[in-house]
């Protein structure tokens, strides 16, 4: 059991069971002890009634009538006497010709017992032992208590029943007590939910005290991670600026040398592109940064139509006007325009490009790749092979990207003939499709297999 | 066709000068934001080619004032800041094209001809108006019988900015602003002088004179 609130729900209710039990237990037999302590003493005073009454004539042991109470005399009134003295058995009236179980005390000895079931009634019986004129003897003095039974029964009943409405009124009580303790953290999960998804930039810090420390520390992080990632991403443009310049003077000039200059001037080139690219992946979704996929994508084909002037395109996209995609903006466009890239490289004429909540997909009209290589090229932890000049750079990023969101990448045949690249992203996350095909090589590679 | 080139990094600058005045542009060159801002406010160039990263302002800014301000002037950025999310923001701040560096000349120059001929609305096409075709490689006009006739700089460029606007009036001073760099002598009389020379070449009709107004190309033997 991890909850928190669960845990305590069930130590609270445990605890108010335990102490109502104990309270029922105890509060129960004080009562019947308190009662029976009452009844014996009165039971006491009837057999100091009866002793006074008695009297030894001739060392034989004579009750006067008179002297003690009427209701000993009448018939199963609930009041009974037995004395034991000097051999002989003395008994009330009030017994008929029923007898008690009577056991001989010394004299001083007291005992106080219980007797169910006499002719309908429940008997407190007082037994002692007392000297009187000399003789000892034994003196038993019984009371009916059913009545008194019966209201105590019906008491411990009325006081069980109100035991347990408190008790279930109590941990009802308790529970809404916890929940609203938590409802704060219940909130504070949401948020983070919320910004998983990208909704919003950092914590809301209006919680309790007792995590707020959590909550201010996620907080901080967030934001050392943000500027650490805009300014890895600011250097490396800075970066880009500073060695292409130079670099371009040198493929200009390399222009008029032999063609290998050219080769290792645009290998250099596709070096530093790639791992410039690697360093601006942001792998997670950055706040307020969330991908719009009918924002970009129209910008995209623009772009891509330019690019690709001297073809005739028809890039065709599909994405939900309203869908967001809770990932990082530029790790998507770097992700999207790769495979959109790579697929018009390779284009008869056509491209086409879908985005979903959970998977995009990009595809051509291309040659396509042979079965094995797609096989190959989708394998969990293949690298995309970017060692040969103009081979997968593309792709091979978009791979890196996509193991960063714990995306897969899947490359198959298009229905359209050419490369069909689908990304899927995990279940936590949704994100939209779109199409891809893979990059030419500048020479003899199988068409459309870029690395 | 006047090009603007905005780049700070001079001997990238130079190159591209000369790659663009042999393709028939009159070129003006800029190496920070400020004059590119107004030079490309004042001037009505055809094209410009954009850096990014200026001196006392950023490429991206220059474009959005230029923008704001209604100045539709085809804009290509020139950048080492490539990556998509950069040439996405890049297009969506009102570029026209948008290429990364290091880049080779030819596609650049591909790239430039493609936005000045879709600025004039004519994608693609070879130009060939009244009866003359241009042979923009060679700078060659051709006539109707196949004659390929030499044009010197100015000339093809005059000529050029006329077919890319067949039928409309051209004022000499809108033909002496397409035709000339800033810093060249403009005198509009000029202007006669080489449409004289281009009528004597390609015969007397081809241009016509709207007085007071200017010029037509091929009015009406389209």
């Amino acid at each position: 059991m991890n909850s928190l609130e669960r845990r305590l729900a069930v130590a609270l209710s445990l605890s108010l069971v335990l102490s109502f039990g104990l309270l029922w237990a105890v509060g129960n037999a004080t009562i019947n002890a308190l009662t029976e302590d009452f009844i014996a003493a009165r039971l006491e005073h009837d057999a100091e009634t009866v002793l006074a009454a008695l009297t030894f004539v001739d060392e034989v042991p004579v009750l006067e009538s008179d002297r003690v109470d009427g209701i000993y005399r009448r018939v199963f009134s609930g009041h009974y006497y037995t004395v034991l003295a000097a051999g002989q058995t003395l008994r009330s009236r009030s017994l008929w010709d029923e007898a008690l179980p009577v056991r001989q005390l010394p004299p001083g000895a007291v005992d106080v017992g219980r007797l169910d079931r006499f002719a309908g009634q429940t008997l407190l019986l007082r037994t002692a032992g007392f000297e009187k004129q000399g003789h000892a003897l034994t003196l038993l003095v019984a009371e009916d208590i059913s009545t008194v039974s019966a209201s105590l029964r019906r008491f411990d009943i009325a006081f069980a029943v109100a035991t347990v409405l408190t008790l279930m009124a109590l941990i009802a009580l308790q529970r809404l007590v916890v929940r609203r303790g938590f409802r704060p953290l219940d909130r504070v999960t949401a948020a983070v939910g919320r910004l998983e998804r990208g909704e919003i930039a950092e914590l809301p810090e209006s919680v309790p005290a007792e995590v707020r420390p959590l909550v201010a520390e996620v907080n901080r992080l967030l934001g050392v991670m943000g500027r650490r990632l805009q300014r890895s991403r600011n250097a490396v443009g800075n970066l880009a600026h500073a060695l292409k310049a130079p670099l371009g003077v040198i493929a200009r000039a390399a222009e008029e040398q032999p063609p290998g200059i050219v080769d290792s001037v645009a290998r250099i080139r596709e070096i530093i592109d790639h791992e410039l690219q690697r360093a601006r992946i942001a792998g997670t979704a950055a706040p307020g940064q969330r991908f719009r996929p009918q924002r970009e994508l129209p910008v995209m084909e623009r772009l891509l139509h330019r690019v690709y002037h001297q073809k005739p395109l028809r890039i065709e996209w599909a994405a939900d006007p309203a869908l967001e995609l809770p990932f990082d903006r530029d790790d998507m466009l770097e992700l999207l325009g790769n495979l959109l890239d790579n697929a018009c490289k390779w284009a008869q004429s056509r491209v086409r490009c879908e985005v979903r909540p959970d998977h995009l997909v990009v595809e051509d009209d291309g040659p396509g790749c042979p079965d094995e290589e797609l096989a190959h090229l989708t394998e969990r932890g293949v690298r995309i092979d970017e060692g040969v000049p103009g081979h997968g750079l593309g792709l091979a990023i978009v791979k890196e990207i996509a193991d960063s969101y714990g995306a897969e990448v899947v490359f198959d045949r298009s229905g359209l003939g050419g490369l069909r690249v689908e990304v899927r992203f995990g279940p936590v996350s949704s994100v939209g499709a779109c199409c891809s095909s893979a990059e030419p090589s500048a020479g003899e590679r199988p068409p459309n297999c870029s690395g | 066709m006047r090009a603007l080139v905005v780049e700070d990094d001079l001997e990238l600058a130079a190159d591209l000068k000369e790659e663009l005045v042999a393709a028939g542009f009159a070129v003006d060159l800029t190496d920070n934001g400020e004059d590119a801002e107004h030079l490309g406010g004042v001037n009505p160039y055809d094209i410009v080619i954009l850096d990014l990263g200026l001196p006392r302002r950023s490429g991206l800014e220059v474009l959005r004032h230029w923008r704001n301000a209604g100045n539709r002037v085809p804009v290509l950025i020139l950048t080492a800041r490539d990556s998509w999310p950069e040439r996405v923001d890049g297009l969506r701040a009102g570029a026209d094209d948008y290429l990364g560096k290091p880049f080779h000349t030819p596609e650049l120059m591909a790239r430039v001809d493609a936005l000045v001929r879709r600025s004039v609305g004519r994608a693609g096409e070879p130009l060939e108006v009244a009866a003359v075709r241009l042979d923009e490689e060679r700078q060659e006009a051709i006539v109707a019988d196949g004659e390929r006739i030499l044009l010197t700089a100015t000339e093809f460029r005059l000529l050029r900015y006329f077919m890319l606007h067949p039928g409309k009036v051209l004022s000499k001073g809108r033909l002496t602003e397409h035709v000339y760099e800033a810093d060249e002598d403009r005198d509009s009389n000029v202007i006669e002088v080489y449409v004289n020379r281009l009528r004597q070449k390609l015969g007397r009709d081809v241009i016509e004179t709207r007085r007071g107004q200017g010029y037509v190309f091929g009015a009406g033997r389209r």
